[in-house]
């Protein structure tokens, strides 16, 4: 037992102790039905045995009282008369105090029997006393004559009958008794068999309860693997299925506000994007709107100064005046647009608006492109342009046409402009990862002052009116993630400009918009 | 100067001056030329197969290029457009339509300001589907 409780108090679960108890109680109450039924019939026995003790007591006296009559007709000696009225006593004695009889133990007869079984010790008494004082003791008068003896007879006959009777009595009693017992022992078989199995019936219900959170339990893992998180476990114990049951639920309440917290930040972010995004798109609309304002009064000038000067020369052959004035009126038109389309650019580029639009565009094609829309400004700057691409069929890129095509644009024009009466060289070259374009002239090269910051978009010179091309170009270039460069030649004559570019990787070639 | 059949053009910009520099120079070479600045206007008395082409302003009030084209195609299937816009990116104008009239690599598309001999140019190709030629203008 103690080794039990030693066990018990090392296991430190209160559900284990729990029902360890509830098995107990149950094995307690099974045992105690079952000696309660044992004891119960043992008492039965026993009484029966004393039915058999008492039940002797007629055949025992009767025995006697033959004796007794044949010791005094004289068939009989004294030592027989004596041994069968002492077996009677024995006989009673073993009633009274309980011993052994014929090889059966029995016990002394229960207090209920008490005054039967003292009818029967006087009626033994008095029949004992009969035989002791008159024939025991006073033999040879009773043996002398006649009468004295059929009287004495008389007696004793009349004695044993009693302690018959009385000792018949006592066997009914007991009779009775013990048919009250069996009726007793049925009711509480039923009784304990009633009892036995509602007390099984409770232990199970007890231990189901205890053991319910964990099918509940269960049950809120599986709606939160749903993705249930306002699922709540009703249960309280103070067992550990109690305190499982509490942080499970204190861990779903800290999940859930976790991920509250979580999306509530994700909206946060959104919003704050979407913000951004908004900003993003009024700041383009306002860059577009407003080239769109500068860029109308331009075309009626535009439009109308070439149309007065084509309906000029239609009329007559000769140059004159106004002819120069409508073309300084063109030209600077176009100048204003240009530096206008750089400005915007500049401010896209502050404003990360530039995007590409990039697609699958052959270089070749764009630099040609840009050489013969010059043939205009290359014949009238007296520039001789080298250009000779005929080993490369295509150069393929992944870039944004248009703005390419600026770079190229911006790179030429600069060349032209500052190489009055000499050559210009374009070139292109390839090797497995890039392409390079180099513009190379015999101008006026670059200024040694400027050369460091020939990219920034706060230098400007003379002739060009804004230096913002070369940084826009720059920002263009390196937006594709290709490099560009200047320096002046080594023969001392003007400038090389250059740029490469990384070739199509067709990975990767999908019409992504990007910003800068 | 190229000798073309007289073509009839429709010209809608909001701007009164730049559609009359454009009738102005387009009647020069000899095409005939109905302007609005009333996109409304001009819907009213478009009729099928009055036109050889049309050219459009898209930033206008109300209805805008776009929305003008879609009236204008519902009336004369056939007809061809021109755009001519001063806007740098037309999808951040007005995305809607820009998905019904994808404007990102348009042959019939121009950029204002437009010399005289781009819009020229443009236009004989639209309506002559050849080449135009500069020494032929000049």
């Amino acid at each position: 037992m103690n080794l039990f409780l030693a066990l018990l108090q090392r296991v430190n679960s209160r559900v284990i102790l729990k029902i360890t108890l509830l098995v107990i109680i149950e094995i307690g109450l099974i045992c105690g039905s079952f000696y309660t039924l044992t004891y119960y019939q043992s008492q039965g026995t026993s009484i029966g045995n004393l039915i058999n003790a008492a039940g002797k007591n007629r055949y025992l006296t009767s025995n006697s009282l033959l004796q007794t009559e044949k010791f005094l007709d004289g068939s009989s000696n004294m030592l027989r008369l004596k041994t069968a009225s002492d077996i009677l006593g024995t006989n009673i004695q073993a009633l009274t105090y309980g011993g052994t009889i014929s090889g059966i133990n029995i016990r002394s007869l229960p207090s209920d029997f008490s005054s039967y079984l003292s009818n029967v010790k006087r009626d033994f008494s008095a029949y004992k006393a009969l035989i002791d004082d008159k024939v025991i003791g006073q033999s040879h008068v009773t043996l002398d004559t006649p009468e004295i003896g059929m009287v004495l007879k008389q007696d004793l006959e009349a004695s044993a009958s009693n302690l018959i009777h009385s000792s018949d009595i006592l066997v009914t009693a007991l009779g009775l008794y013990v048919d009250n017992n069996s009726q007793n022992l049925i009711i509480l078989q039923i009784f304990l068999a009633v009892l036995n199995i509602g007390i099984l019936v409770l232990i199970l219900y007890l231990v189901t309860r205890i053991l319910m959170p964990i099918s509940v339990l269960t049950q809120a893992t599986r709606e939160i693997k749903k993705g249930n998180f306002s699922y709540h476990v009703e249960h309280k114990s103070e067992d550990e299925l109690g305190e499982l049951t509490e942080s499970f639920n204190s861990m779903i309440i800290s999940i859930r506000s976790y991920i509250e917290e979580q999306s509530r930040l994700t909206h946060e972010l959104r919003m704050a994007n979407e913000e951004i995004l908004q900003r993003e798109r009024m700041k383009d609309e306002f860059i577009n709107i407003a080239a769109h304002e500068m860029r109308t009064p331009v075309q009626p000038i535009l439009g109308l100064s070439e149309l007065l000067k084509s309906m000029r020369t239609e009329n007559k052959a000769v140059v004159t005046k106004e002819d120069e004035m409508l073309d300084m009126i063109i030209s600077n038109a176009k100048r204003l647009l240009l530096i206008e389309e750089n400005i915007l650019n500049v401010a896209r580029i502050e404003n990360k608006l530039l995007k590409l639009n990039k697609e699958q565009c052959d270089l070749l094609e764009i630099v040609s492109n840009v050489i013969q829309d010059a043939k205009n400004q290359i014949g009238k700057n007296k520039v001789e342009v080298r250009y000779k691409p005929s080993e490369l069929r295509t150069i393929s890129v992944y870039a944004d046409r248009a703005k390419l095509t600026q770079v190229v644009f911006n790179l030429l024009n600069n060349a032209i402009k500052f190489t009055k009466g000499g050559s210009i060289t374009v070139d292109l070259e390839m090797d497995d990862k890039q392409a390079i374009v180099s513009i190379k002239d015999t101008g006026v090269g670059i200024d040694p002052r400027v050369e460091p910051n020939l990219f920034s978009k706060y230098i400007t010179n003379s002739s060009s009116g804004t230096g913002l091309g070369l940084f826009i170009s720059k920002t263009i270039i390196e937006a594709h993630g290709g490099k560009i460069t200047a320096f002046n030649n080594i023969d001392g004559k003007g400038a090389t400009f250059r740029f490469s570019l990384p070739l199509v990787d067709i990975g990767i070639s999908q019409n992504v918009e990007r910003t800068i | 100067m190229a000798q073309v059949k007289k073509r009839r053009i429709l010209i809608v910009d909001d701007e009164e001056d730049v559609g009359k520099t454009f009738k102005m120079i387009l009647e020069n070479y000899g095409f005939d030329v109905d302007c609005f600045t009333d996109p409304i206007m001009a819907l009213k008395q478009f009729k099928p197969n009055l036109y050889d082409l049309t050219i459009l302003d898209i930033k206008m009030p109300y209805p805008n290029g776009f929305k003008l084209y879609n009236q204008l195609k519902l009336i004369d299937s056939n007809i061809k457009t021109l755009f001519i816009t001063a806007l740098s990116s037309v999808e951040s104008y007005n995305t809607e339509n820009y998905k019904v009239y994808p404007l990102r690599g348009q042959r019939h598309y121009v950029k204002k300001p437009v010399s005289k001999n781009d819009l020229l140019r443009q236009v004989y190709s639209m309506l002559v589907g050849q080449e135009y030629e500069d020494d032929l203008l000049e």
